[in-house]
Formats: C-alpha cells, structure tokens, sequence
C-alpha cells in the first residue's frame, strides 16, 4: 500500500456520491439508513450537500418552456395522493424499509445454508447493482464469496468480523474483490445486514459538456 | 517526488494557477440572496403569496433543470423532477427551516432525491419528496452554534484549500459525476491511481471540515 492511501477511507468518498447524488438507488437508501441509525457522517454529508447547492446556484438557467402554464398547473393542481410507503421498524429505518419493501417481519426469506438467510430485492438490478437483505445466525460464517465491483455492507442488527475489522448496527464494510471475504456473525446475537454490491449508474455525458463549462461561463 | 502524470498536457487548462479556485469564488456570490430567498419561501407559507412562489419559480426552475440534465437526466425527466420539487415548495413551504439550511440546500435535497425516486420508477408511483423517509436526521449539536453565513465561508475555504490537483479530480468526481473509469480515460492516469487519489481527496477535504470547525472530529 502506498502513503497515500493509508489516509483515506473509502466512506468518505461514499458519503460524497451520496451527497451529490450519484449513488444507485441501492446504495442511496443504504447511506440514508446508516446516517439515520449513526449520527457519525450526518456534519460531513451536511457540508457536501451544501457544496452541492452552491454548484446549483451556480449552474447557468436553462431556458424554461411554459412558464406561466406550469406556474399555472402548480396553483391549481389537485393534491396528488401520495403511495403508500414500507413503514420503518426499529431495525430498518425508513428510507432502506421503502426501498425494500418489506418491514423485517414480513421479509420472503429464502434459507441459503443453515443459518443464513437472504432476501435478494429483485428490481435494484433495474437501477444497477445487486442488493440484498441477510440473516445470520449467532456464529455463523458466511462462506467466502466473490463479487466484480465493490461489495458495501450495513449493520442493521447485532455485528459481524472480518479481516478488516468489527462491526456494528450502523457500520459501514467495504470489501473490494480482492478481499478474502468472510464475515463472521457475532456470537451473541442474530446478524441482519444489507449489502449492495456496487454498479455506480453513470449520469453525465460527454466530456465536452465540462469542457464548454468551464470556458462558457 | 515521483514523476507527474496528471495533468497530461490536454488538461492543462485544468491546472492554469488560480483557475480553479477562482470559478469556485465566483458562485458563492451568487448566494448573497439567500436571504432574499428564504424571506420569499416564508412569504409562500405564510399566505400562499403566487407573487413571491413566482419569483422563486425563475430563480430555482431553470437552475434545477440545467443541473439535472447535466447530471444525465433527458428533459422530460428534469422538468418532471423541478416541477415535482416546485409542487412541493408551493405546498409545503412552511418545513423550510432557515436555522438548518439555506433554499437552496433544501431544495437541491429535495431534487436530488426525488430523482433517484424516479431512478426506479416501476416500483414507484410519487413518493412525497418530504416524507420523513428522505428527511435527514437532526444533525448533532455541533455546528448549529456556528453562524450559517460563517459556516458556509468555512465550507468554501475548506475545499478550495485542497491542492488544486485534488480539487480538480473532486470537480470531476463529485460535480460533473464522471466514473472513475472515465477518469482514467481523461486524464490518461492508471484507474487505481484515479481511485485512490479521489478518495485521499475526499478524506482530505473531510479533515479540512474538521480543522475549520465545520465537521466534528471522528
């Protein structure tokens, strides 16, 4: 590993996706639910989104088409009613419960070996990447497994180990595929976690569009 | 010191000394009206004044189009997105809290989530934007004792005092959204080099938050 590196932490360049929105649906709700259970992140993101906002006052208008017929239908429009959104439970906070689906006790679990359950959320694959839902029974190792990007954990009950280190209900885990990767639940307690493995959508275009930013202002 | 390979020599117009630093400063003057701003927003929850929603209506919708569709979204998406948060400002304007952020923070929230709502569309029909499931935790204590004004010059310094070749790869990384891969591929740099110096950028930029009193110290 070279000096640089030492310093850095992945979470930190996590944070900052997430704060100008570039995270997959998966991995957004993932940061929202650890920044709702950890107060640790919420003064940095804060400051990123408020960088964020500066580039959106900064940003040249784009020319609006029927301003006074879509101020118009802003006055006089019915109030939409909104969807019925998965209500939070006191393991899943709400924004990760909406994107799930389900509340915990009434997740379609599916048995993977003794001890371990999982929930695979059929359509994150739509908006890039895979996530899922795990159950692990006090003890219980997860058998080593591989994935292509960057595979991003949340604790949402009890804890687990790896070869990076201890985690607990609100903490964040990287493993990059060259990680050997198997988490060992804690001993005491059932382990939930949510992992998404990492398809970061890409949002902008050419590179010429930077290009005429800089020089067109 | 090893021998440099960023910027290659097309780049170069990235690192003119100043440059950089000096398109940052230009925008922050652009938030000298937030007051201005809020005192509109409270108009709107205060008596539904159409005049003052108005004003806000051409100050933020071309601003939040032009930030979505550079963000990649077509312009069907971005206007449904701005005319989404703009429903949402009209009716729900007295959330707005000036003590926590400025309008314009709020409302780039607001827009950026109700995008990724929409990001996944076939499982969602609307989700109200302000429901509590996109409506950050309280922020500890911290840093409601700094003065916003303060606060946000404190922001500003911390980035612009990343080195300007860290600051140039966060302007690419984080406001122009480029992938890492495209990164590379710009800047002729090796795609674990450009990953790991993004992140000691942005782990920099988050101690520099910290020495400013921004962030509280992890």
């Amino acid at each position: 590993m070279r000096l640089e590196d030492q310093a850095a932490h992945p979470i930190d360049a996590l944070m900052a996706q997430y704060a100008s929105g570039q995270l997959s649906p998966a991995l957004h709700g993932l940061v929202a639910a650890h920044l709702a259970i950890k107060p640790d992140n919420r003064g940095f993101v804060d400051a990123l989104e408020e960088l964020n906002a500066r580039e959106l006052e900064m940003t040249a208008p784009a020319p609006i088409r029927g301003r006074d017929s879509r101020l118009a239908a802003i006055f006089d429009a019915p109030v939409r009613p909104a969807r019925a959104q998965t209500q939070a439970d006191p393991i899943i906070p709400a924004p990760l419960a909406d994107f799930i689906g389900y509340r915990l006790d009434a997740v379609p679990w599916r048995t993977v070996l003794p001890g371990i359950r999982e929930f695979h959320v059929p359509h994150a694959e739509k908006s890039g990447g895979e996530a899922s839902l795990l159950w692990i029974k006090p003890g219980r190792i997860m058998p080593s497994h591989t994935h292509d990007g960057t595979e991003v954990t949340l604790v949402l009950k009890g804890g687990f180990s790896d070869a990076s280190g201890h985690y607990r209900r609100g903490d964040i885990a990287f493993a990059d595929s060259d990680i050997d990767h198997r988490p060992r639940a804690d001993e005491d307690e059932d382990c939930v976690c949510f992992a998404v493995t990492d398809a970061p959508l890409r949002l902008t275009g050419p590179f010429g569009r930077i290009m005429q930013r800089l020089f067109g202002h | 010191m090893g021998r440099a390979t960023f910027p290659t020599p097309t780049e170069a117009w990235l690192f003119v000394p100043g440059q950089v630093v000096h398109w940052y400063r230009r925008g922050f003057e652009a938030l000298a009206g937030n007051s201005e701003l809020a005192a509109w927003v409270h108009a709107v929850a205060r008596s539904r004044d159409r005049d003052a929603f108005a004003r806000l209506f051409d100050h933020f919708a071309p601003r939040l189009e032009a930030w979505l569709i550079r963000a990649g979204a077509d312009s069907g998406t971005a206007e449904e997105v701005t005319q989404d948060v703009m429903v949402t400002l009209w009716r729900k304007a007295e959330l707005f809290d000036p003590s926590k952020s400025s309008v314009t923070t709020w409302l780039y929230r607001i827009a950026r989530n109700r995008r990724i709502d929409i990001l996944r569309r076939d499982k969602v029909d609307f989700v109200d934007p302000l429901e509590p499931t996109h409506e950050p935790s309280e922020t500890p204590d911290f840093d409601q004792a700094l003065d916003m004004q303060d606060r946000e010059g404190r922001v500003r310094e911390a980035l612009t005092a990343l080195p300007e070749e860290q600051l140039a790869l966060v302007r690419l990384a984080f406001f122009d959204g480029l992938s890492h891969s495209d990164i590379a591929e710009k800047t002729g740099l090796p795609l674990g080099t450009v990953k790991s110096r993004i992140r000691l950028a942005f782990t920099r930029l988050r101690r520099n938050l910290e020495a400013a009193g921004v962030v509280e110290a992890s």
